[in-house]
């Protein structure tokens, strides 16, 4: 089908934008496309106005602070592989960026704008609230808003940006020095949504025990979840039977629903194999940096 | 052209031998409604008369509705309304209508709705039932609906957790609504004192 | 402020190809329907059109994108190359394109504009892929008739011309 009838403006800068979004709290805002477009293409959505972004180069950017990346919301996924930065300061985001869709995606599509559509099992959210990441929103008075992730995310495909508000930057705290990661994701094919995906980051001390450990889901819960593994960390070096129980415990806490992706029983079963794999991964990565 | 049915399906033309049924026509699949069950429960503070007293009032029910727009009641029990219920870019204005039937006085009924807007048409069923504890109720509530159009296929992944939180704010409205009453009851009861 | 929303016409200036073109189109126009029907340049396909097949497939700027999910508004002022546009001509084709014919890379032609110009895109930047890398590169386009191994094929022949 085509998409039904609507007006188009783009903005030029981003008081601009803020301005235009001012009058017109019901419009869209238009990045990469990649989401947006596939939905207004079957009649999904059917936005009034899209208020296209394209041109505002303020929001496309990568910089680094003290403690922590600031990505600008507009910056496109080829921008995020490419990047030497994030490369070696925040190499899970980098790895993620690359299991997501296909070139021709990845090449449109925009961080800012994986975020605010919220797919469960969205790559970009699931390295991002592994990371422990911050949005800055923005609203047309110029006020700003810091929000976690994990609070970000509401529902499926909800989150608590408000008509009013653009989210402006990601801000993704640095990990430390020596710092294991792993992302795995299991797809029917190639690019496709992920049945289930899994993100982690650890630090682990010199005995071989695991300091850190934040670990993450991705197509499980309703958004991407974050997971308790506490249990793992301060805990000896990490072998196998603990892997085993830790499963366990998590198998019994989640609950996946069954889509047209996969079934909730496969899922959880995916589950239990990713997070004894990432873990695992991760541990490697970080016992041998 | 429509396929010929198998063999072995004449016997029973309209059942389903298997998932991977293949010789069924495009036009029958595509009509085929995609069911969805969501059960749960949520629980108030208030006592099971007074949720029993609001959950009949369409009232009540209306501001409840996340999204309500206006109803008229066609009959006693039966409503007709529009809700505009908008989720991320996915929004729509639903013309609807629902039955409430089968009532056991303070304890449970069911509910049949039907909607439709510019996205698909929905079919629901579903039970409340009333369960008290203390001075807390637990409203127990068990849908099936049975989609149908556009939002059956982009948008299943996102359908049960959207209907989840959309079913929350209802129950989280009605608890602000009869916190609301209550105080309203205690202040206009203040005894006077004595002289 | 100049803020003038228009769900009238809009118009816009292109170079598609190397030629300009300016046109006026409805917002919701999406860029493959443009290129068929404003342009007639129906060598871009539409297969699905919410961005997995790639069969509409073009570059935008040099970098291969899916025209089924752009809208004709936003192209105004850049460069696109479609599939028409890499041939010098119909006696000299793409090395690409020739390297798909003598493969027998394609069937019913359908996927093949897309396919080209993501291998050609793909060969700009790595100009001796392995198997492995080519197949990853092209996992964003779909084939029904061929199984791939000739497209392949194809691809690393491309690479050597």
């Amino acid at each position: 089908m085509k998409p039904c009838a609507f007006s188009y403006v783009k903005a030029s800068s981003l008081d601009n934008l803020l301005a235009i979004l001012s009058d017109n709290s019901d419009a869209k805002i238009l990045a990469g496309g990649q989401s947006l477009v596939p939905m207004m293409n079957m009649r999904l959505a059917r936005p009034e106005m899209l208020i296209d972004i394209n041109d505002v180069t303020e929001l496309r950017f990568i910089t680094e602070e003290q403690d922590h990346i600031r990505v600008g919301a507009l910056t496109r996924y080829n921008e995020i592989i490419e990047s030497d930065l994030i490369k070696a300061k925040i190499p899970l985001l980098s790895d993620v960026t690359e299991y997501i869709g296909y070139i021709a995606i990845r090449n449109r599509g925009t961080i800012g704008g994986s975020l605010v559509h919220n797919d469960p099992s969205a790559e970009i959210g699931v390295a991002l609230v592994c990371l422990g990441a911050e949005v800055v929103l923005v609203n047309s008075d110029a006020e700003e808003r810091v929000v976690p992730l994990d609070q970000f995310f509401i529902t499926t495909y909800l989150t608590d940006i408000a008509p009013d508000e653009i989210l402006r930057e990601i801000r993704i705290p640095i990990p430390a020095a020596h710092s294991g990661h792993a992302f795995k994701e299991v797809s029917r094919r190639v690019g496709d949504f992920a049945m289930a995906n899994a993100a982690a980051l650890m630090q682990v001390g010199t005995g071989g025990e695991i300091t850190s450990l934040s670990f993450s889901f991705g197509g499980i819960g309703d958004v991407p979840m974050q997971i308790d593994l506490n249990a793992l960390v301060d805990n000896g070096p990490l072998v196998e039977e603990k892997l085993d129980q830790a499963v366990t415990k998590v198998l019994r806490e989640i609950d996946p629903e069954s889509d047209n992706v996969a079934s909730g029983d496969y899922k959880k079963q995916l589950a239990g194999v990713l997070l004894k794999q990432v873990v695992s991964e991760a541990y490697d990565r970080a016992t041998n940096s | 052209m429509p396929e010929k049915p198998k063999e072995s399906a004449k016997q029973h033309p309209k059942k389903r031998r298997s998932k991977f049924d293949f010789a069924r026509p495009r036009k029958e699949i595509r009509k085929e409604k995609k069911r969805m069950n969501v059960t749960g429960e949520y629980i108030l503070e208030c006592s099971k008369e007074r949720t029993w007293r609001a959950l009949n009032d369409p009232q009540v029910l209306s501001r409840c509705t996340p999204g309500f727009q206006s109803m008229n009641v066609v009959a006693p029990d039966h409503y007709e309304g529009v809700v505009k219920v908008g989720i991320g870019s996915i929004s729509g204005t639903y013309k609807g209508e629902m039955k409430l039937s089968d009532k056991v006085d303070q304890e449970k009924y069911t509910i049949i709705g039907e909607g439709a807007g510019p996205i698909g048409i929905m079919n629901v069923t579903g039970n409340i039932e009333l369960q008290e504890l203390d001075a807390l109720t637990t409203i127990v509530y068990s849908f099936e609906a049975r989609i149908g159009g556009a939002v059956k296929g982009l948008a299943q992944r996102g359908l049960i957790p959207i209907a989840k939180y959309l079913i929350k704010q209802f129950f989280g409205s009605l608890a602000e609504e009869l916190a609301a009453e209550k105080i309203e009851n205690r202040s206009a009861h203040i005894p006077e004192t004595s002289t | 402020m100049n803020v003038e929303a228009n769900a009238d016409k809009i118009e816009v200036t292109v170079s598609v190809n190397g030629e300009t073109y300016r046109r006026t189109i409805e917002p919701r126009m999406l860029l493959a329907d443009f290129l068929r029907i404003e342009l007639g340049l129906t060598g871009t396909h539409i297969g699905c059109e919410h961005g997995k097949c790639g069969a509409c497939t073009i570059l935008f700027d040099g970098e291969p994108i899916r025209s089924c999910l752009m809208f004709a508004a936003q192209i105004d002022g850049h460069e696109l190359t479609t599939i028409e546009g890499l041939a010098e001509s119909p006696e000299q084709l793409h090395p690409v394109q020739q390297a798909f014919i003598d493969n027998h890379a394609l069937q019913c032609g359908f996927c093949t504009p897309g396919l080209i110009m993501t291998s050609h895109a793909f060969l700009e930047e790595n100009d001796n892929p392995s198997e492995a890398e080519i197949r990853r590169a092209l996992s964003g386009n779909i084939c029904r008739c061929t199984g791939y191994t000739n497209i392949v094929k194809a691809v690393s022949d491309a690479a050597q011309r």
